[in-house]
């Protein structure tokens, strides 16, 4: 039967074919580094980096933490995360350590259903709002049958309800600052589901990312009113991929980012992103990033600095 | 064979095409087709629900629903539907396609599509009870792999195709690969040869590892449905076991024969329509043939034989040697780049398979064996699509020369004949001169 050589020769491939494993996906691809926000190099390996994912019309962010945990904010409309995810988690890597959802409109939904199918995921964070597609109905169903806990999260606000979180701290140095929704909504109608997403402002050391879901200026000025400081950040996801009903001047003054990051797919049947926005964004002296222009954002961050990267 | 035109009245579910909507009952009667933007339902056994009773109709209707709820095989479902008549859609007649498989209606948007029942007859038990096996092999498979690499993996040992990614087919179409995932004959006759390789290689005897590889033929080709072409191909298939467990391979070629004459008296048809036929009957006649050239130029190249790879690429090899002109010829795009591509990738075909096997049987037992054996697949699959994605980029791909006459194919096979016949009869000359010689 097999004889030492050929263990010895198996042994010898395998090995190879692991260290490879990791290495063969990027050799391939040149990536060119077109912008640095920050003249500086980073100069710790401690890391952050907040991926947002070109994935046509929608949103899906990749978080990278220090520690080597992988998040998912959001998953786009199709199949595309998964290939986004193929290609910036290690082959051997099949774990998701949390999904969250910020609202379950099919744009922000549906690439989370066949990752929950294809990944191992450890936790899932969303506001328990009551939708009835047939896509959030699966979904809900697979968190079911595949026993993944799952947190209500919404904001505190001064009626302390129970349940509601100012700050999770997701690993050491890593806090998601909850800012809305400012009520449970666990088995709540709402009228207008945008306005229900999740928001959160993302910490690492002095980086610092609002991501807002979709939320509209009505929400941003209760937002604003309620707490005007906690908003200023480095880096702004741009609400409802640049819809003219979010990122209000107020709001924008509020964050003052130096970068916003548009995540929009090329000519979507919504006009995103409104140019009123753009030029809004561009009067503030921000950065614009476009994921339908750009592909994959980068912004990592480590902890003083953050550099932000297109392929 | 022309297809009989069904009298279309009443009792006809068309009857009702391009008409107001009406309420139907049906059951799921073919695999649901799922797509990334929605799921192809072949509804048949239509009723018509009537306020007292419920009339059956003939015909099948195409539906389109959501991806969600997942329907299954043998699902009953009811549905309100404006019933379309399939037309033509740019060049393709989408009307005449369904007509074939007895769709002569289509429903875009059904309303209140409820589940029924599930009441299924014994037949349809044990076909539901093959594709759910095959849903969840195909979820061991997309868990231990990475998108889209998963894809092609579900398509070589499923024969789950829809889910890769439109791109990815583009260049295989490109560079005249997309016969790869097409479960080519070709592949299923050397899958099968190698899994008895592979079998003696694990320690098993000679007749131990011909049963079960004839096994292991048979699970494969319910698992990708017991088509017709499939299964004919794997008929091929276990001629080339049964050559190997006599161990006389030139001997094969009167099985071979034999077989095929049946094949072709059952379904003359097969002769000139089914590719996967043409592919693999080919594929064991060049197994047959360039056994002993290929075991020579192997023996020089020195490649090893110990867990059976010379065997396995003489195999692999040879089965390319016929059939790569009748699949240029039938994958079209004759281009420039579309030979060494196939030189580059189909090699690894069986192996890949195999190892798709092997990596749902360990998923079954133990996960994390799965997903270890998927790194190598990864690997194998990333090449693929690497291959396919440069030659499709190059110069001289994917340039639609109009396709070439089948008198081509024809001179090229007979030029192929003659040079076997030159060769066989050389090693046969060589051969009788060195029993000559020994017998001095």
């Amino acid at each position: 039967m097999l004889n030492k050589k050929t263990l010895i020769i198996i042994a010898l491939i395998a090995t190879a074919l692991l260290i490879t494993s990791r290495w063969h996906f990027t050799f391939f691809e040149e990536k060119n580094v077109r912008g640095i926000s920050d003249g500086q190099e980073l100069t710790s390996d401690q890391r952050l980096k907040v991926i947002f994912l070109d994935v046509g019309q929608g949103d899906a962010i990749l978080i990278e933490t220090p520690e080597g945990a992988q998040i998912i904010l959001d998953g786009g409309e199709g199949q595309e995360v998964l290939e986004k995810l193929g290609q910036y988690l290690p082959i051997t890597d099949r774990t998701i350590e949390l999904m969250i959802l910020s609202h379950p409109h099919g744009d922000h939904l549906d690439g989370l259903i066949e990752v929950l199918k294809r990944y191992s995921v450890k936790e899932v964070w969303l506001t328990g709002v009551v939708h009835t597609s047939s896509g959030y109905l699966e979904f809900l169903n697979l968190l079911k049958d595949k026993n993944i806990p799952v947190k209500n999260i919404f904001a505190c606000t001064e009626i302390k309800a129970t349940g509601c979180s100012d700050k999770i701290t997701f690993e050491d140095g890593v806090d998601f600052q909850v800012l809305w929704p400012r009520e449970n909504l666990a088995g709540k109608k709402v009228d207008d589901l945008n306005n229900s997403s999740l928001v959160f402002k993302l910490v690492y050391g002095d980086n610092s990312w609002i991501l807002p879901g979709d939320l509209d200026s009505a929400a941003e000025s209760e937002l604003a009113a309620n707490s005007p400081e906690q908003l200023k950040a480095d880096i702004l996801k741009v609400a409802h991929h640049g819809s003219s009903s979010a990122t209000s001047e107020e709001f924008l003054k509020l964050v003052s980012p130096t970068d916003a990051i548009i995540s929009v797919g090329a000519d979507n049947d919504y006009g995103h992103p409104s140019l009123r926005i753009i030029n809004r964004l561009k009067r503030a002296g921000v950065n614009i990033w476009r994921t339908d222009e750009q592909g994959d954002i980068e912004t990592i961050g480590n902890g003083a600095t953050i550099e932000v990267v297109s392929p | 064979m022309a297809m009989a035109e069904p009298a279309v009245n009443e009792g006809h579910a068309a009857f009702y095409n391009d008409n107001q909507a009406i309420s139907l009952v049906g059951q799921i009667v073919a695999e649901p087709d799922e797509r990334e933007n929605g799921t192809k339902l072949t509804m048949g056994n239509i009723q018509i629900v009537g306020a007292y009773s419920h009339t059956p109709l003939r015909g099948k209707i195409l539906l389109s629903a959501e991806n969600y709820p997942a329907r299954q095989y043998g699902d009953w479902l009811k549905f309100d539907c404006e019933l379309q008549t399939p037309g033509k859609i740019e060049e393709f007649d989408y009307g005449k396609y369904l007509g074939v498989k007895g769709v002569y209606s289509v429903c875009y948007q059904p309303n209140d599509l409820t589940l029924v029942s599930s009441d299924l007859s014994g037949g349809q038990k044990f076909y539901r009870t093959i594709l759910d096996a095959k849903k969840h092999y195909r979820d061991i498979l997309n868990r231990a792999v990475i998108y889209p690499h998963s894809e092609l993996l579900n398509g070589l040992t499923l024969g789950l195709r829809k889910g890769i990614p439109a791109n990815i087919m583009q260049n295989f179409q490109d560079v005249g690969l997309t016969h790869i995932i097409a479960i080519s004959g070709m592949n299923i006759t050397i899958i099968a040869g190698l899994m008895m390789n592979l079998f003696i290689a694990l320690g098993l005897k000679r007749g131990r590892a011909f049963y079960a590889a004839v096994g292991g033929l048979i699970l494969f080709l319910l698992m990708i449905g017991w088509q017709a072409s499939a299964v004919r191909a794997g008929l091929m298939g276990f001629i080339i076991l049964l050559a190997e467990k006599t161990g006389r391979l030139a001997k094969a070629t009167r099985a071979l024969l034999i077989s095929a004459v049946i094949i072709l008296l059952i379904n003359p048809q097969a002769l000139m329509g089914d590719v996967g036929f043409q592919l693999s009957f080919l594929a064991v006649l060049g197994i047959i043939y360039f056994d002993q050239p290929m075991e020579k130029f192997l023996s020089r190249l020195k490649i090893p034989e110990f867990l059976e790879i010379r065997s396995s690429l003489k195999m692999t090899l040879a089965a390319q040697i016929l059939v790569l002109p009748i699949l240029i010829y039938q994958f079209g795009n004759l281009s420039l780049v579309s030979p060494l591509a196939n030189i580059l990738i189909v090699p690894l075909l069986p192996f890949i398979t195999i190892l798709g096997f092997i990596m749902i049987l360990t998923g079954l037992i133990f996960m994390p064996i799965a997903v270890i054996l998927g790194y190598v697949a990864t690997i194998i699959l990333g090449w693929i699509i690497l291959v396919a994605k440069y030659f499709a980029r190059l110069p001289g791909a994917g340039i639609g020369v109009a396709k070439f006459d089948f008198i081509y194919v024809v001179i090229i096979y007979m030029v192929m004949g003659w040079l076997v016949f030159i060769m066989k009869s050389k090693i046969l000359m060589s051969n009788k001169t060195q029993s000559l010689k020994s017998k001095r």
